[in-house]
């Protein structure tokens, strides 16, 4: 087990490293320059101001050097300093991070939810108007563009019948509208892996074995059926992990909240590229983790499964 | 119990209420653009940053809306003959928001900070021009120097950029100044969550406004700037209450909102040099005069109108939006709408041959113009419109619509394949922008139609440096005429920033740099 732990440890450097050079290069191909964006539309400075800022910004140094320029201070654990905000790309992270993971744990939570029941209830309901309504749902919920959903949530709940606030930041109250959001969208894989995951489990032996016992139905789907059909399931959150917090920054524009998402984006348009780098870093990281938590918990869930 | 809660209920009501009289309570603003930099003034590029920090602090001089100079923190500008030294007189009553006295050490630590380059101001530093230092005379009077002529230096110190920061505070918060903002404006800063929400309270100790608005401290007790990029949600706001003030309403929406009463909408023109159609002047068919003219021609403004501003902007005929200093109507009918006369200039320049699809022929080349756009409503609708237009004359518009960036870098490169591309600019003053847009010391930069001439050079260059009125008048007349008969450019309208308010407030208003006044603003 430290083995497996060690040498995922590893793995990681590289397709951090990866992230970094792609991320790198796709900022270049964004059409624009910098500083002609940090000097706006109205801007009074001349050419030799606008010489200037490129020289201290170091834009004017070949792009392999610019890389190393980066690369040598990400190693030293300094993210670099926002070209547009003038602050250190850590400190906004940390800033923005804890709104984006309040969303991104609601959103979660929801879409956990959300999910299993509704995969429960098709799979125990196998083959009725239930299951297939659930089924339909799933799919609505994964086929339906977030930022639309969002939009009709809060025509209904906020402009028409006033009970929730739009603006996403208000507390828990802010919170309702963008994560039932975020986990409709996220629950619809999460149901479907559920059903069939229940519906194959509930044809195996063991589950008859214990039917015939005379266990109660709420005690075998708990203790039995469920158990055994997770797996799949939280592989499958784990992957969404990543997908939630990557879907915030839609949730984020929508509901004006002030998380990594928003700040991303405003980062892209203004080719802010420490800033952009810093949070894709960070996101890539943070499903990476995700993904090495789902595969050392599948030891725990499954006796079966052992990382040698 | 139950009584118990009424009550409570009832209180909180009357507290309310008591709130939102006259003079007093909250107001938030939703704002589209979150993209702003950073609000301190000397450092900030960008207007919208300067949306909210020209709140906290105070110029020397107000521009009002007239286009004439109020005195504000300054109370007297005076120069020598040739505008290389100012006498600035400062009033004496004026204290920044910690307590620090605003005197003429104050503002030569300003005007030293904006030009020193660890500053790297993008705005405020460039607009000091040639600034070579400045003299403390007496405690309130300030002698400011330049090296060259500095004509435009009371329209600089109006701007939003040249805001006076408290010396004690910039000296004590260093590097964190922009977490503790102090001026001497008529709100303190109180908090900012970045690209979400700007907090501001009421300066009580305020007054010093200009003559333009009341007297005393601003009504209003609390502002909340909210960025709320997403056009729905921002008009959202409006509806549920959760602000009272929206900018940036979309075109599409205006009249809906005009016809409701719960609404007021109102347009802040933006001044400057019109967003125009500004012609690659050294790439084929464009370069050739006969061609800009006949484009200029050949499109009809009122069907612009009618389909796409519907009244709320104002179309433009001239390189320069009415309400600019020194415009001049003299040369509004220069190109009106003549389809058959751009015709026959096409055919003069040899464009005679018309295809099978009726774009106009000329040695197996189509007459054809590659049009770049920015995204957007105002952007890109007209692009469609003026397409068709084009085409009853014979001449294929290509439109391609990209980010702001990549049309601007695009058209300016030496080596353009960009015909046309929609373009302005704004600035109540048309000295600094008309010498950025068409000087040749721009090619390759900012002169994106590539066109420069000496005679031009020497125009641009003295308009900057000519204190006598009427000169300047007369210099931008001459130069207004020389880029309309060089048809540089086809002009369509004005930008604007289009606002709606709850109709339960009142005293708003624009300065001429269509930023919103919050100063007199109070609910009815």
């Amino acid at each position: 087990m430290v083995q497996f732990m060690l040498n995922r440890g590893f793995a990681i450097i590289p397709l951090l490293l990866g992230v970094t050079i792609i991320v790198f290069l796709m900022m270049q191909l964004v059409p624009g320059d910098p500083v002609s964006m940090m000097l706006g539309e109205t801007s009074a400075a001349s050419v030799s101001d606008i010489e200037r800022l490129r020289e201290e910004l170091g834009l004017n140094d070949s792009v392999p050097v610019q890389y190393w320029n980066y690369l040598s201070g990400l190693i030293r654990g300094d993210l670099g300093t926002s070209m547009r905000i003038r602050r250190p790309v850590t400190e906004l992270i940390l800033d923005r991070l804890p709104s984006t993971m309040a969303l991104t744990a609601a959103g979660l939570a929801i879409a956990v939810i959300l999910g299993l029941g509704l995969g429960l209830v098709a799979a125990l309901n196998h083959n009725t108007l239930l299951d297939n309504l659930a089924v339909v749902a799933a799919l609505l919920g994964v086929s339906i563009p977030s930022f639309w959903l969002g939009l009709m949530l809060m025509q209904l709940f906020s402009v028409t019948l006033n009970w929730l606030p739009v603006l996403g930041s208000g507390g828990i109250r802010g919170l309702i509208l963008p994560a039932i959001t975020l986990g409709i969208w996220a629950a619809g894989d999460i149901a479907r892996l559920t059903r069939s995951g229940v519906l194959e489990v509930v044809r195996q032996d063991f589950v008859r074995t214990a039917q015939s016992k005379g266990l109660p139905r709420a005690r075998l789907v708990r203790r039995h059926v469920l158990r055994n059909a997770l797996i799949p399931v939280i592989t499958v959150i784990g992957v969404r992990f990543g997908q939630v917090l990557a879907g915030t920054v839609i949730i984020e524009t929508v509901f004006a909240r002030p998380g990594l998402g928003l700040t991303l984006v405003n980062a892209i348009v203004a080719k802010d590229f420490p800033l952009v780098q810093g949070i894709v870093l960070f996101v890539a990281s943070a499903y990476v983790i995700a993904n090495f938590a789902v595969e050392a918990a599948y030891t725990q869930l499954d006796p079966r499964i052992e990382y040698a | 119990m139950k009584q118990y809660c009424l009550a409570i209920v009832a209180s909180l009501i009357l507290l309310s209420g008591v709130a939102f009289g006259q003079g007093g309570g909250q107001l938030t603003i939703a704002i589209r653009n979150a993209d702003y930099d950073t609000l301190d003034p000397h450092v900030s590029a960008f207007t919208q940053s300067a949306y909210i920090f020209q709140n906290i602090f105070d110029r020397l001089i107000y521009l009002n809306s007239e286009g004439e100079y109020e005195p504000w923190l300054a109370t007297s500008w005076t120069s020598n003959a040739d505008a290389t030294s100012w006498v600035l007189v400062l009033r004496d009553d004026v204290t920044f928001q910690d307590g620090t006295a605003f005197d003429a050490a104050a503002v030569k630590f300003n005007l030293n900070r904006m030009t020193n380059p660890t500053t790297q101001s993008k705005q405020a530093g460039p607009l000091m021009g040639p600034y070579s230092g400045s003299e403390v005379i007496d405690a309130h009077t300030l002698k400011v120097d330049f090296s060259e002529p500095n004509v435009l230096f009371p329209f600089s110190l109006s701007n939003p950029f040249m805001g006076m920061v408290s010396p004690t505070a910039v000296e004590a918060y260093g590097d964190r100044f922009t977490d503790h903002l102090v001026g001497s404006g008529p709100f303190k800063f109180v908090s900012e969550i970045r690209g979400n929400e700007i907090v501001l309270a009421r300066n009580d100790e305020y007054s010093w406004a200009p003559a333009s608005f009341h007297t005393g401290p601003a009504y209003l007790e609390r502002v909340v700037f909210r960025f709320v990029t997403e056009d729905v949600t921002r008009m959202a706001t409006l509806e549920t209450g959760e602000s009272q003030i929206v900018d940036e309403i979309p075109p599409t929406q205006v009249q809906r909102m005009q016809a409701d009463p719960r609404f007021e909408v109102l347009g802040a023109s933006k001044v400057g040099i019109a967003r125009s159609l500004f012609f690659n002047t050294v790439l084929a068919p464009t370069n050739d005069l006969r061609v800009r003219q006949a484009i200029s021609y050949a499109i009809d403004r009122s069907a612009l109108d009618q389909a796409v501003f519907r009244g709320v902007y104002p179309m433009a005929t001239q390189i320069l939006t009415p309400g600019v200093r020194y415009y001049d109507t003299s040369l509004d009918n220069t190109y009106p709408f003549d389809p058959d006369k751009a015709r026959s200039l096409l055919e003069e320049a040899g464009w005679t041959v018309v295809n099978q699809d009726g774009y106009r022929v000329k040695d197996g080349r189509v007459l054809s113009l590659y049009h770049a756009t920015f995204e957007g409503f105002v952007a890109e609708a007209p692009a469609e419109i003026i397409q068709a237009q084009l085409k009853d004359v014979g001449v294929r518009f290509d439109v391609n619509v990209m980010s702001g960036t990549a049309m601007m870098d695009g058209i300016a490169a030496k080596d353009s394949s960009i015909n046309t591309a929609l373009v302005g600019t704004y600035s109540p003053d048309p000295g600094l922008i008309l010498s950025r847009f068409f000087s040749s010391s721009g090619l390759g930069t900012v002169n994106y139609t590539h066109f420069a001439t000496p005679e031009l050079d020497a125009l641009l260059n003295e308009g900057l440096s000519t204190t006598d009125d009427s000169r300047r008048a007369a210099i931008y007349h001459q130069i207004s005429q020389i880029l309309m008969d060089n048809a540089v450019a086809v002009p369509l309208y004005a930008n604007v920033s289009i606002f709606a308010t709850v109709s339960s407030i009142e005293g708003f208003k624009f300065d001429p740099f269509a930023h919103p006044q919050l100063f007199d603003i109070r609910y009815k």
